[in-house]
């Protein structure tokens, strides 16, 4: 069975990956559910039941076995590590599908239908399903060179292991439903790709932002990258517009050392100092020591928002309606309630006093606002057409974000 | 269709004011409120493409176009930290997994209706065509 080595730098990217065996058919992911926009890019931890999944894959022969969270970079990444290593001819799908970026279903739809021309998977349910960051022979190379085997939802290791076994071994293996076996390396050497980062964040991207132009931006340099000629005048003059543009930075650092020799150590020093001097960031706030101080403090971040909102409605048609002063009203029964909680509370004095001021500024701001509710519904009237929505209900559910901590059991 | 704008600036009024007061709060520091700013500059984008491919009456598309204007202006000067980071992850928003800012862009699903400038046009062709033959049928009528 031919078996070859993978390319120089495989894999080419890095992540939340194990490598294991090179020579190995097998290449392992398991999807790493967190809810959309919670987790940032780099995750700082891993729910130990997956990382008992890739750890399983690799001790029983991957060659690589990590988490996949992001339907555009995390998928462009896996394809750069699969395509730089042609022993890799199985792709496992593990793990409950992720809430929100539907990644198993986007890496489904790449290996089944590929991407358009706006380099968009085809079929994806995914929110951003974009791989603007790689060359298109690497995704056209990853479909010919993986089958994908769909676990999704399945957490268990023995079944993953089993599964791993199955794709290296020498004679035609039946699992679940698949016929596994080695068929050695894929027929054509290595793939070494990077992701160029055109678009770092992807998941900003709108889809009507994926115009003409927008697909030249991303192109044009991946094409000039794999080594596009120029020729005669064309790379004269390239090449003497970056000359000029290293000679002006060189100019400019030149100008920098010039003054810096000229000024007088003083007021070198002020600047340094300057420089030194801490930028505001957020106003300093005590962090809250106690879960009883935490559920006020916040309940009362909640109540900005819901504030603010309430003011910009209140410049608005909603003045005029019912809806607003009924929001308003109940956010101060509610503010009320939460007064009566901290009284209970065992909070320090000087804590629920400095708590029960803020309360009193959002009731006292709540009491600017509209409280007639006998006033016309303004989609009654005509004069509201956003649908069936309401803005002021709405504001007033911000407070529902706030779920932790629970309400202390002693107030 | 003029409808269709004012409705969407409405939403983005009260958008724009809820995020200005989350970006008192430590959400400043939060990559979420960075990337509701971000969605935000963007729909305000789209949307004045939308203006300016518009049939609307020239004064009317002057007045959208001011407030636009003014809305980037709040858009873009919200109050960041040069390096924002997930505060949930540093360990500072302890609310459970909602996320305030995301929260506040989410208001802007309430405006439903009309459901896009596109759809509005052609509701208002086939009303024009119900009109020449006398039909009273609301939209969509084929003839």
């Amino acid at each position: 069975m031919l078996k070859v080595n993978p390319v120089l730098n495989y894999p080419t990217e890095a992540g939340c990956f194990l490598r294991g065996n090179d020579y190995s058919p097998v290449a392992v992911v398991v999807l790493l559910n967190a809810p959309y926009g919670t987790l940032p890019p780099e995750v700082q931890s891993i729910p130990p039941e997956i990382e008992k999944l890739v750890r399983v894959a690799i001790e029983t022969g991957a060659a690589l076995s990590g988490t996949l969270q992001t339907e555009n970079i995390g998928i462009e990444k896996i394809i750069c590590n699969v395509v730089s290593n042609p022993n890799i001819r199985y792709l496992v799908l593990c793990g409950e599908e992720v809430s929100g970026h539907n990644t198993g279903t986007a890496l489904r739809a790449l290996i089944k239908e590929g991407i358009d021309d706006r380099r968009t998977i085809v079929g994806s349910q995914a929110k951003t399903p974009y791989l603007f960051n790689i060359p298109l022979e690497a995704i056209k190379r990853f479909r010919e060179q993986t089958t994908l085997m769909d676990l999704t939802r399945e957490m268990n290791p023995e079944i993953i292991a089993k599964a791993v076994w199955s794709c290296y071994q020498e004679n035609p293996t039946p699992f679940q439903g698949f016929t596994l076996c080695d068929p050695g390396a894929f027929a054509e050497t290595g793939f070494s790709c990077r992701l160029t980062w055109r678009v770092k964040h992807p998941e900003e991207i709108e889809s009507w932002e994926i115009d003409k132009e927008f697909m030249m931006k991303i192109e044009e340099p991946l094409e000039k990258i794999g080594g596009e000629t120029m020729k005669g005048n064309e790379q004269i003059l390239s090449l003497t517009k970056r000359l000029l543009k290293v000679t002006e930075e060189l100019a400019a650092i030149a100008r920098l050392c010039i003054e810096g020799l000229e000024k007088p150590e003083e007021v070198l020093k002020e600047k340094r100092l300057e420089e030194e001097k801490p930028k505001p960031t957020i106003p300093a706030k005590e962090e809250p020591v106690t879960e009883e101080e935490l559920y006020f403090t916040n309940q009362l971040r909640g109540y900005k928002g819901v504030l603010a909102a309430f003011r910009a409605l209140d410049r608005d048609i909603c003045h005029d309606g019912c809806s607003l002063p009924a929001a308003v009203i109940s956010a101060g029964k509610r503010l009320k309630n939460l007064k009566a909680s901290l009284d209970k509370s065992s909070l320090p004095d000087k804590k629920k006093e400095k708590l029960r001021r803020e309360l009193d500024e959002f009731e006292e701001a709540l009491q600017g606002l509209p409280q007639d509710t006998s006033q016309p519904c303004q989609k009654s009237v005509g004069n509201c057409t956003i649908g069936s929505g309401c803005f002021a209900n709405a504001s007033l559910d911000l407070l529902k974000l706030v779920t932790e901590p629970a309400l202390p059991s002693n107030v | 269709m003029v409808t269709y704008f004012k409705n969407q600036l409405r939403g983005y009024e009260v958008v724009l004011a809820t995020l200005g007061a989350f970006s008192e709060d430590i959400c400043r520091n939060c990559i979420g409120l960075s990337g509701a700013q971000t969605k935000v500059i963007k729909g305000l984008k789209k949307l004045r493409m939308d203006l300016e491919k518009s049939s609307i009456p020239e004064v009317e598309k002057e007045r959208i176009f001011f407030s636009l204007e003014s809305f980037f202006k709040v858009a873009e000067g919200l109050k960041l930290a040069e390096e924002v980071s997930c505060q949930k992850t540093a360990g500072r928003c302890k609310i459970g997994p909602g996320c305030f800012p995301l929260g506040a862009l989410e208001l802007m699903n309430q405006v439903t209706e009309p459901t896009t400038s596109h759809e509005k046009e052609m509701k208002k062709m086939a009303k024009l065509i119900c009109e020449v033959c006398g039909a009273e049928e609301p939209v969509p009528v084929v003839h």
